[in-house]
């Protein structure tokens, strides 16, 4: 059997120095092919330049919202993120996947920072592992209640004297 | 050189005259997983699904794959479905997995729209698909992330 539709996005993130990364996104489907580039300065994760192109789109009123994307140079990639650059680029017909390109490419900035991390537990004993990972929350408190394995009660939180999700 | 990549793939195949089926494929640096998922085409309804973490970071991850069937009974076209994945699909089990139904869900309209085209080029040759996708999407108010100017 046939498919009816298939759409592929990637995500990726380069150094482009020490002080810049850039975050590509792209989405291809059968009606579209659409592209997000952001750089990033560090530390501070701050878009310094975004630029949308949009190659193929069936439906017209796509057109006008690559053009908005620029307007998210100058945010910082952290909380609220999401309200934000729908507040700057989804008013736009249009626009709500550039919104998400935007968003997914900010995800893969994050993620790239959380890599090393998950790298350095891969050799470790369990007790070096629960001490990492208590460091890592309380750089992060936002780990917290973001999946089952962070959850009150959860056995990790547990075993971190974190059970109630609050401090030890 | 690159320092982390995620790459998303969904497909969409009719698994009976009413129901799209979609598979998704996540694939990054840290983490392999894939969804199956069928949706009633007419009202968006979640009629079955099915998640495998392939790759991931705790031995505690997998758990997550039986709360996908939360999403059993849930319309792709209610309001806040996406939120209500994040939360008690993504917050409460793998918000990777979650990300994944999301990706499946906001494809189900783009399905109809490129069925839409391919069949309206096919039948009038010189018609642009421009026109076909713009003639649908006013024709389809339900389906308004086509439209977000219009949405909710």
């Amino acid at each position: 059997m046939t498919v009816e539709f298939l759409r592929t996005k990637t995500a990726t993130v380069e150094a482009v120095d020490g002080d810049r990364l850039e975050a590509v996104w792209r989405l291809s489907d059968d009606l579209t092919d659409a592209e997000v580039r952001l750089e990033v300065a560090l530390p501070d994760l701050e878009i310094t330049a975004a630029e949308a192109t949009v190659r193929r789109f069936t439906h017209p009123g796509y057109a006008g919202a690559a053009d908005a994307v620029v307007r998210v140079q100058g945010v910082r990639i952290g909380p609220g993120l999401r309200k934000i650059v729908t507040g700057l680029v989804a008013p736009e017909p249009g626009a709500d996947e550039l919104v998400e390109g935007v968003l997914e490419a900010c995800n893969a900035v994050i993620l790239h920072f959380t890599l090393p991390h998950i790298r350095a537990l891969e050799g470790m004993s369990e007790e070096e592992a629960l001490a990492a990972n208590r460091a890592l929350v309380e750089l992060n408190p936002r780990m917290l209640g973001s999946c089952a394995v962070w959850q009150p009660g959860s056995p990790l939180l547990e075993a971190l004297g974190r059970g109630g999700g609050g401090e030890p | 050189m690159i320092g982390f990549a995620r790459t998303v793939t969904v497909t969409a195949q009719l698994a009976d005259e009413s129901t799209v089926r979609f598979r998704g494929l996540l694939e990054d640096h840290i983490y392999a997983m894939d969804l199956e998922v069928d949706v009633h085409l007419a009202d968006g309804v979640i009629t079955a699904i099915g998640g495998n973490l392939k790759r991931f970071t705790t031995p505690w991850c997998r758990d997550a794959e039986p709360i996908l069937q939360q999403a059993v009974g849930m319309s792709l076209r209610a309001d806040g479905w996406i939120s209500r994945v994040n939360r008690d699909l993504g917050r409460h089990g793998c918000e990777h997995l979650a990300t994944l139904l999301v990706e499946c869900g906001r494809c189900l309209d783009t399905v109809r729209l490129a069925r839409a085209v391919a069949a309206g080029v096919r039948e009038d040759p010189p018609r642009p698909a421009a026109d076909v996708a713009a003639c649908w999407v006013e024709a389809h108010p339900e389906a308004w992330q086509l439209t977000p100017a219009q949405g909710p």
